[in-house]
């Protein structure tokens, strides 16, 4: 038997193959709903990603401005590590540059996006909003993913995929010792409240100068399926002329701060396979 | 890249190459519904990566895709089998018996050599094509085609009866 007989003989095996069950439209769908996950992942907002697909479509941008704090009564207890760490982090890193941070608002939910309490087990998602005197709007979050699917939500290509989808007026990757993977960008929101934000198209918010908040944000994905960032947001006519109080160098201690990276504190359940935009 | 200009040339590229790609995900996974979840995947990534790929690497971009989703598959899927007696030797018991279909004779195959006989023989790659996509040097592109091929002349008769 030559190396041409069994080409032959396996292409004759190959001939009896059921058709295609799958269409180019159906790639496509899932690769987007993966893209748009890992952005909301990078930028925040992981729980609206998740509760309702993230729409990044002309006419969506509104004059709402900042929301109003959600109910402070509904913080979770102190003392439990997630909230714990992040509210210890924007009072230490945070406030001695925007000031007062005000009332906490928090926003905790499972991976399908239901609310829970902080200490639940499947508590996946972890939103923290303030609404400082000195700036309009500064967020913190973490939230876990399964390791198995670090590739996925990875941010090693985030800039690049942005880049053709115009979500990002600056944004830059890198991948750390460890295999962890971060990322830093400037990018466009609308629809703000303190725990949630609307990833829109620069040249949406160009077109709509003054109606869209300019987030600097900080973000990193580890090996172990934990993903936190921090995002300063501020009200300006462009990116140029954004007026940030905390400084990237800042931002990145807070995302990278090891005690809020622990794998142990955030549920890690796998995305729930979306086929509808 | 516009988006409508991306969906549409991966639109065009996925319907010229998705039967294709299936087939070499088949010869590693052996199961043309793993293979179709195997080369999907795959080419979610590829339609991710779109704008960063350039159009003279497309090809190898989703064959290695592919043939990496394909061997993941396949090496989960053996870690994940739970037999009651370990046999004495990586042999499936069907083996033993005689001769046997082309299929099985495949799945006695380690799932690199599978990978390496769908590109070379299916795909029409080059050894130095196949150690691309796979990773490997060619050398051991060339000593898992050998080993291969032994294998199936022994374990189906019939292949030893073509002579060149």
């Amino acid at each position: 038997m030559s190396e041409h007989d069994l080409s032959t003989i396996l292409r004759e095996h190959l001939t009896d193959e059921p058709p295609v069950g799958v269409t180019s439209a159906d790639a496509i769908r899932v690769g987007r709903r993966q893209h748009h996950a890992r952005v909301a992942l990078a930028g925040g907002a992981v729980a609206a990603a998740l509760a309702v697909a993230v729409a990044v479509a002309p006419g969506l941008i509104d004059d709402s401005g900042p929301g109003t704090a959600q109910d402070a009564a509904s913080a979770p207890p102190a003392g439990v590590p997630v909230p714990g760490t992040l509210e210890s982090l924007a009072a230490t890193k945070v406030a001695p540059y925007v000031g007062a941070l005000g009332a906490p608002a928090w926003d905790v939910v499972d991976v399908d996006g239901n609310p829970v309490e902080p200490a639940d087990a499947e508590a996946q998602f972890f939103e923290l909003g303030y609404e400082p005197a000195g700036s309009a709007l500064v967020q913190l979050h973490v939230a876990g993913y399964a390791p198995s699917e670090f590739d996925q939500y990875s941010f090693e290509t985030t800039c690049q995929d942005n880049e053709p989808d115009d979500f990002s007026v600056s944004c830059e990757q890198e991948t750390l010792a460890d295999g962890s993977t971060v990322i830093s960008s400037v990018a466009p929101y609308t629809n703000v409240t303190n725990t949630t934000k609307k990833l829109v198209t620069v040249t949406q918010a160009r077109k709509h100068p003054g109606k869209v908040l300019w987030a600097r944000s900080f973000s990193i994905s580890t090996r172990d399926g934990v993903t936190a960032g921090v995002s300063e947001l501020v009200r300006a006519q462009s990116p140029e002329t954004a007026a940030w109080l905390i400084p990237v160098e800042v931002l990145r201690e807070i995302a990278t701060d090891p005690d809020l990276l622990d794998p142990a504190a955030v549920a890690h359940a796998p995305f729930p396979e979306l086929t509808e935009e | 890249m516009q988006r409508g200009q991306r969906d549409a040339e991966f639109t065009e590229f996925y319907a010229a190459r998705v039967r294709a790609l299936r087939r070499v995900a088949y010869l590693v996974v052996r199961d043309w519904h793993a293979a179709e979840d195997v080369t999907q995947r795959a080419l979610v990534k590829v339609y991710r990566a779109w704008p960063r790929i350039q159009p003279a690497g497309l090809e190898a971009y989703a064959r290695r895709a592919v043939v990496n989703e394909a061997l993941t598959h396949a090496t989960r899927r053996s870690r994940d089998v739970v037999v009651e007696q370990v046999p004495d030797r990586p042999v499936p018991p069907a083996l033993e018996a005689g001769p046997i279909a082309l299929d099985a004779a495949l799945a006695a195959l380690p799932a690199q050599q599978r990978a390496v006989v769908a590109l070379r023989f299916v795909d029409d790659l080059s050894v130095a094509a196949t150690a691309e996509v796979l990773g490997i040097a060619e050398g051991t592109v060339k000593s898992h085609t050998s080993k291969a091929m032994v294998t199936l002349r022994r374990l189906v008769p019939e292949l030893s009866e073509i002579q060149e």
